[in-house]
């Protein structure tokens, strides 16, 4: 069932191309909501009590190498597969009126979901890095072939090659693992404590890193998300970035535990100067998208803040800390995941009606587009954490948990809390509030299908933020 | 021994002779007003007619159907006739490559002298044939004057050109010269073997007398066949000869000159004896396959061309030579025939090209030829393939055994410097050269486009004939050599 | 016998097409399409009834025996893939080059020698049988270049030719050592690969051989002959020798060089390794910096080359397997490529200069994008052939070879990245610099779309893509016999 819910894009992509051009859309709408479904069913029959994989499927598939073909569902990749299943129809509606070789568009576009689906679910290197690269590619294209701006083609190129770097690290010290255990299955390699050198783990870690991004390697992160279409924007933030954070769930923390013990403060550092940096980047901004990018990186960062502190935790028995903080990572993936995917919308939205996104060019538009205002108001609200909203959520079971192993640290990682409200509030005064300029007095409020696409958005702001024990009852049992 | 014995032995010998006089005499007697042509084609075919009843007889004497006793005339003319199945093969290879000879000589009509034309070419082929059943001094020395005399004069036949003459001139001075260092080393093998034969003689230790005896005939053989330092004559006389003569000289006398150099080389056959003349003639080899293959590279007439790549080959046969085993005499007799016979048939393609030009080709003036004359050029493609040694062609072969005999001699490799492999290196090496220059005549073959008309005047049925055995013989030989090499092995050392 | 058919049919093939006048040249691509073809079939059938790991399909018959030449011919599961690759190639050059009319007939005279050449190398088994086929392929190359190329085509095609021939005279001088050493009086393989020759003779003997042979599978630094070659070359011809013909010399490389003298390979194996990832960087690197869009795939064939010869340096059954079936896998990918700017998009274009080339992405996007999708197959995208190839190449060499080696790969590999993303760039997105159409004034010629791809070159392109796929996803198919026959050759290692 995975393996359909995965290829299910790709037969979508493929049979775009006996279609006419017109029904590309609707043939990967079909795909996403196939893959949606089949999420949907798995996990209403999740079974919450067992802490083992489900849905399993595996086949020996390359034998003289004893590569498996694995695929299945547990605590760690439900939500975020969820949260990839959920974007990807939303992605197809919010590009709906894409007009600009839609086939070829749409088609990257499913390729892409068959990446992302496939990296979240599969559970042998082999083909996790498969659909690790798959999941690349689509994007580099759509962000070349349909971005904006000249810069886009260096922006892609970054994007890529950034990307790539990551991954051949990565690679080399799988294969350097490989050969030490002779197993590419995450589940083995995980059970069996593997011992190598830490330059093996610096190389396994700079394939997420980048990914996450985290500084200093977040340089391709703003201009990529800047001149992606806002559909895409919405795929890199929404899903791509946690690509990264999965990783580290569910390579780093189980297979390398000494080493990320070892680390642990050192990578915390890290995502430290990431959420500082990324705020101050974002103060200095005025361009609303780039803006987001770096909210972005600051919100992804305290995910890998938390990961650190798992790795501290494990020092005693201060289990809790371990479950709290993968709780609130899983949370704050999906949370981040939504909101981040709904502003970038909504940015897109105002982009295609004023033609401009830059902090100066709006004002006062509360009164003229109020639908659009309000959302925009949610979803900011829940990126910077207010209470009964998603994002609150899980940033309280991260903070709770990173405070009890790493006070010091997290003090400071408020900080950047703080800085994020003081540019995402400046943000909305500066939109939102003041005098209208005169060329937005006639801006087109939302449209019946835009409110319909942020519907299930804002829903879920809500659900998440108000219950959250429903979404975190399938990592309940992980620890 | 009775005189009988002797006329069966001599008998092929006795048919060239006949036919060699008739042509002389027909011409004379009866078409003294005939045009050039019909005498040209009349004294072709009673030339023909003589080898072929040649060939017969041989056929017979190889079967046993006439009985030479080949030990006792060895025995009775101190070996100056020693005909076995070796060398009876080598002689009917001989004739048979001069009756291929004649139809192409019979094209080209370059001499008023026509059937003295003939005959000279008749006498060299007979000459050869003594060369290669001759293992007394005093006989190999005069059947080789025979053949370089004959050479001469057909170098010279082309009065209508003033450089045939003088090339003539210049390959008669320097054969001359050379005939008089191989009589002179002769004369010191013989003091020092106190005997003519050299089947008999096979030397333990090599005085110093032995060693200036040979240097002397390894000079004189040096200059007969076209071995640097003293190939100086060879692109001079091949181009400026007919192209026929020239052809005969590159390929018939070549066979008949190597198998003189393996018998005369016989007495010192031990490596006690031989180690002192083993220097020179590695020099030989290094210096032809440098000069020949570098020489090569910058001609631009197909016949300097070939004659370079003369010197070239005559080289790698020494490669084979320098090794003083039987695998090594068997390799560079084999190396000569297929050798002999490719080079035949690129000077039998060239010399159409030169009647149908009217002047000596250029390699320029094979541009396009393809187009008008596919049979001939894809001959040419074979022949030319073989001379640069690609398989499956007779010449690939041959170098193979040429190697495969040199570093047999002394397999043992720990490092560089032992056995012959340096020399193979440097032969190898000189035949990648080598490819470069005979590539650039089948560039211009197939690749580049005509300078203008071409003619394609017919071959002739005879021409083509030949040109056609020649090119089959090269493909077969490279196919399937293994009956010539076991022939030669078994026969012949 | 249905191995030696591949041979019978090409050498058949070029006969008749030789004999078959020039002007019916419609009928001759037909005839070439049935000989390529039933070579391909003949190659399947033997994969088909291949059991392994030992040589199949044994034909034995005397031919020179008074120098212990055999004709042996067989197959295992090294020589396998690379049987299917060259009948896949022969097949896609026949349709890719479908529109030739210009001396059809010599042209696929030579084609099929060239062909019938490599057929005979892939199931030689006899050591002076391989030598014959490996010279034979070599004069066909030098027509196919000179005649039917493009520019600087003459000068090109003499190069390969020297290259080539010099490389087989290194390799003729090692079979004579080995075959003196030996004392078997025989070149058959078997029987030689069961000598233990003297170490000091092996040490010597091997990188004489290994560099005879690598100079044909494109080793720095006498690789140069490979961009010039496959850039003069035509489409077809290109094909085989980016495709099949680097991968000769690497086949020798493997089977004679390391096969026979496993003490020599032992000793010179890091050198081979530092060599081949020298290979891979400055290939790529040197595929960045060109401008002409056959010389980036000539110089991209030189880095993937590169992989092949670290998979043997490492020694080891997984590096080795990886260097078969990168053979196998760039074969199939780096022909494609070829057969992509050399027809496909040079007819509609007629320019191979990048700087030239305008907004390809919108004029002709459906070449552009298979294109783009090949390319990313060469670059290693998972899923590919070339993939799994480089993945098991390194994994083997971390277990033999030292770090900074597999390192170095890894740079070369994100070079290949890099290089691929900036031609590709390059090639499809970029807008040609203005200046030029104002001095043509042709700006409405200069925009129009270009045919789509005829059904030949979609039949081509189905072919090698499909290859490499199905490879990509199921490497099991080949792996399993090669690494089968390699233990067989490994096992003289222990």
């Amino acid at each position: 069932m995975i393996t359909a819910l995965t290829l299910a894009p790709i037969a979508a992509a493929i049979l775009m191309f006996a279609l006419p051009e017109a029904r590309a859309r609707m043939v990967a709408l079909g795909g996403a909501l196939v893959s949606l479904a089949l999420t949907v069913f798995m996990l209403t029959r999740f079974n919450l009590a067992d802490t083992g994989i489900q849905f399993q499927e595996k086949f020996n598939w390359i034998p003289a190498l004893g590569i498996d073909y694995f695929v299945g569902l547990d605590g760690l990749n439900a939500l975020v597969l969820l949260l990839a299943a959920l974007l990807a129809p939303i992605v197809v509606l919010a590009s709906w009126k894409h007009t600009d070789r839609p086939r070829t568009y749409f088609a990257l576009m499913c390729l892409q979901f068959t990446g992302l689906f496939g990296t979240f679910t599969a559970l042998n290197f082999f083909h996790w890095f498969l659909y690790w690269e798959l999941a690349l590619v689509p994007a580099f294209f759509l962000i070349k072939l349909f971005g904006k701006g000249e810069e886009r083609h260096r922006a892609a190129l970054n994007f890529f090659l950034f990307t790539v770097v990551g991954s051949v690290a990565m690679l080399l010290g799988f294969l350097f693992i490989y050969q030490q255990t002779k197993t590419f299955d995450f589940i083995t390699l995980a059970g069996m404590g593997v011992d190598v050198s830490p330059w093996i783990f610096c190389a396994v870690l700079a394939g997420l890193w980048v990914k996450v991004p985290m500084v200093p390697l977040h340089i391709w992160q703003a201009p990529a998300y800047a001149a992606a279409p806002a559909p895409v924007a919405m795929l890199l933030t929404g899903v791509m970035s946690k690509m990264g954070v999965y990783g580290f769930l569910r390579l780093v923390v189980p297979i390398f535990p000494d080493h990320l013990q070892n680390y642990a403060t050192a990578l915390m550092a890290f995502a430290l100067v990431t959420v500082l940096w990324g705020a101050f980047l974002a103060l200095r901004q005025t361009d609303i998208k780039r803006m987001l990018a770096f909210s972005s990186l600051n919100h992804v960062a305290f995910c890998v803040l938390a990961v650190g502190a798992i790795g501290l935790a494990a020092n005693g028995t201060e289990i809790d800390v371990r479950a709290l903080v993968t709780q609130g990572i899983i949370l704050q993936m999906f949370a981040h995941g939504i909101a981040a995917a709904g502003l970038f919308y909504l940015v897109g939205l105002l982009e295609e009606r004023a033609g401009s996104r830059g902090l100066g060019d709006f004002g006062g538009l509360s009164s003229v587009t109020p639908r659009l205002a309000a959302a925009f108001f949610v979803l900011t609200f829940c990126s910077l954490g207010l209470p009964f909203m998603a994002g609150f959520a899980a940033e309280f079971l991260i903070f709770s948990g990173s405070f009890a192993v790493a006070p010091g640290i997290t003090a400071v990682a408020t900080l950047g809390l703080l800085a994020t409200a003081v540019f995402l509030l400046t943000m909305l005064q500066k939109v939102f509030t003041g005098p209208t300029p005169e060329r937005h007095r006639a801006m087109p409020d939302l449209s019946l299908m835009e409110t319909l696409i942020l519907i299930p958005l804002l829903i879920l702001v809500f659900w998440v933020g108000t219950a959250p024990a429903t979404w975190l009852r399938f990592s309940a049992n992980l620890f | 021994m009775d005189y009988t014995a002797i006329f069966t032995a001599l008998l092929p010998d006795l048919f060239v002779v006949v036919a060699l006089f008739a042509a002389l005499g027909v011409d004379y007697g009866c078409l003294r007003g005939a045009s050039l042509a019909d005498r040209a084609a009349a004294a072709a075919r009673i030339g023909g007619v003589g080898l072929v009843g040649a060939l017969v007889a041989l056929a017979f004497q190889l079967t046993g159907s006439l009985a030479v006793d080949g030990h006792a005339l060895e025995v009775a003319t101190h070996g100056q006739l020693v005909l076995n199945a070796g060398t009876l093969a080598l002689k009917a290879l001989l004739f048979l490559l001069g009756l291929l000879v004649l139809p192409l000589a019979a094209r080209t009509i370059s001499t008023p002298q026509v059937s003295e034309y003939f005959a000279l070419l008749l006498l060299a082929t007979l000459g050869m044939g003594f060369m290669v059943t001759s293992r007394n001094l005093l006989g190999a020395f005069v059947a080789l004057e025979l053949v370089s005399l004959s050479l001469y004069a057909l170098t010279a036949l082309n009065p209508a050109r003033k450089k045939s003459a003088e090339a003539a001139l210049k390959y008669f001075t320097y054969g001359g010269v050379a005939s008089a260092f191989l009589l002179f080393g002769i004369s010191y093998l013989f003091g020092a073997l106190g005997q003519l034969d050299i089947t008999q003689a096979t030397l333990a230790e090599a005085p110093r007398l032995v060693v200036v005896a040979y240097l002397f005939i390894l000079v004189g053989l040096g200059f007969k066949l076209a071995l640097a330092p003293f190939h100086l004559w060879a692109p001079d006389v091949y181009q400026a000869a007919p192209t026929p003569a020239a052809a005969w000289i590159a390929s018939g006398s070549k066979i008949a000159g190597v198998a003189l150099l393996l018998a005369l080389l016989g007495p010192v056959s031990l490596p006690s004896a031989h180690s002192a003349i083993v220097p020179l003639l590695l020099l030989m080899a290094v210096a032809s396959m440098a000069v020949g293959n570098l020489g090569a590279l910058r001609q631009a007439n197909v016949k300097r061309l070939l004659a370079y790549s003369a010197i070239a080959n005559a080289g790698y046969i020494l490669v084979a030579v320098v090794a003083f085993t039987d695998a090594g005499r068997a390799a560079a007799l084999f190396y000569a025939i297929v050798y002999a016979i490719a080079t035949l048939g690129a000077f039998a393609v060239v010399s159409v090209w030169n009647d149908r030009l009217g002047r000596e080709a250029l390699i320029e003036d094979f541009r396009g030829v393809w187009k008008t004359s596919p049979g001939l050029s894809l001959a040419l493609l074979v022949f030319v393939l073989s001379l640069a040694g690609i398989p499956p062609l007779a010449g690939f072969v041959g170098k193979f055994y040429l190697f495969f005999a040199a570093i047999h001699a002394a397999p043992q490799m720990e490092y560089w410097s032992d056995g012959l492999y340096w020399l193979v290196a440097v032969a190898l090496l000189f035949s990648v050269v080598a490819l470069y220059y005979y590539l650039k005549i089948l560039k211009a073959v197939f690749v580049r486009e005509e300078n203008g008309e071409l003619d394609s005047s017919p071959v002739g049925l005879p021409a083509a004939t030949a040109i056609l055995v020649l090119a089959l013989l090269t493909v077969a030989l490279g196919v399937w050599p293994e009956p010539v090499v076991d022939y030669i092995q078994s026969y012949l050392f | 016998m249905i191995a030696l058919l591949t041979i019978i049919f090409s050498f058949i093939g070029a006969l008749i097409c030789g004999l078959m006048p020039a002007c019916a040249h419609r009928r001759i691509r037909w005839v070439a399409l049935l000989t390529a073809g039933l070579g391909l079939a003949a190659a399947f059938c033997c994969a088909l009834r291949y059991t392994g790991p030992g040589m199949e399909d044994v034909i034995s018959r005397t031919w020179i025996p008074s120098m212990g030449v055999g004709f042996l011919t067989g197959f295992d599961g090294i020589s396998l893939p690379l049987l299917l690759v060259t009948g896949l190639v022969a097949v896609a050059g026949v349709l890719f080059t479908w529109k030739l009319d210009h001396r059809a007939n010599q042209f696929y005279a030579f084609y099929f020698a060239l062909i019938g050449g490599v057929y005979g190398v892939f199931l030689s088994m006899d050591l002076f049988l391989l030598f014959v086929f490996y010279e034979i392929a070599i004069v066909p190359k030098y027509f196919l270049i000179a005649i039917w190329g493009g520019a600087k085509r003459e000068y090109a095609a003499m190069k390969l030719v020297m290259y080539s021939f010099g490389g087989s005279a290194l390799v003729l001088i090692g079979m004579l050592a080995l075959f003196f050493a030996s004392g078997l009086n025989t070149f058959d393989l078997r029987a030689l690969m069961t000598v233990d020759f003297s170490s000091g003779l092996q040490s010597v003997v091997f990188p004489v051989m290994f560099v005879g042979f690598a100079i044909l599978a494109g080793m720095w630094p006498f690789h140069t002959w490979a961009p010039q070659g496959h850039s003069a070359a035509p489409t077809a011809a290109s094909m085989l020798l980016a495709g099949v013909v680097m991968k000769l010399g690497a086949y020798g490389c493997l089977r004679v060089a390391v096969g026979l003298m496993p003490e020599g390979a032992m000793v010179w194996a890091p050198w081979v390794a530092v060599f081949a990832v020298i290979n891979i960087i400055y290939g790529a690197l040197a595929a960045l910096r060109q401008d002409d869009f056959k010389y980036v795939i000539g110089y991209s064939s030189v880095s993937h080359m590169g992989f092949v010869l670290l998979g043997i340096g490492t020694l080891h059954l997984t590096g080795m397997t990886g260097a078969v079936l990168q053979m196998f896998s760039h074969g199939v990918i780096g022909a494609l490529l070829f057969a992509m700017v050399g027809t496909v998009i040079y007819t509609r274009t007629k320019t191979r200069k990048l700087d030239e080339l305008h907004r390809l992405m919108e004029r002709m996007p459906g070449i552009a994008w298979v294109f783009i999708v090949v390319a990313l197959a060469s670059m290693g995208l998972p899923g590919f052939s070339g993939f799994v190839s480089e993945l098991y190449v390194l994994l083997g060499a971390w277990a033999t070879l030292p770090t900074w080696i597999v390192i170095s790969a890894g740079v070369g590999v994100l070079a290949t990245f890099g290089y691929t993303l900036a031609k590709i760039h390059e090639a499809f997105f970029r807008e040609r610099s203005t200046g030029d159409n104002t001095s043509d004034g042709n700006d409405g010629e200069g925009d129009a779309d270009y045919p789509p791809m005829t059904l030949p070159e979609k039949a081509g392109v189905a072919l090698l893509l499909g290859a490499s796929l199905l490879i990509g996803l199921c490497p099991w198919l080949l792996t399993n016999h090669i690494a089968g026959s390699l233990q067989l050759l490994l096992n003289r290692f222990n």
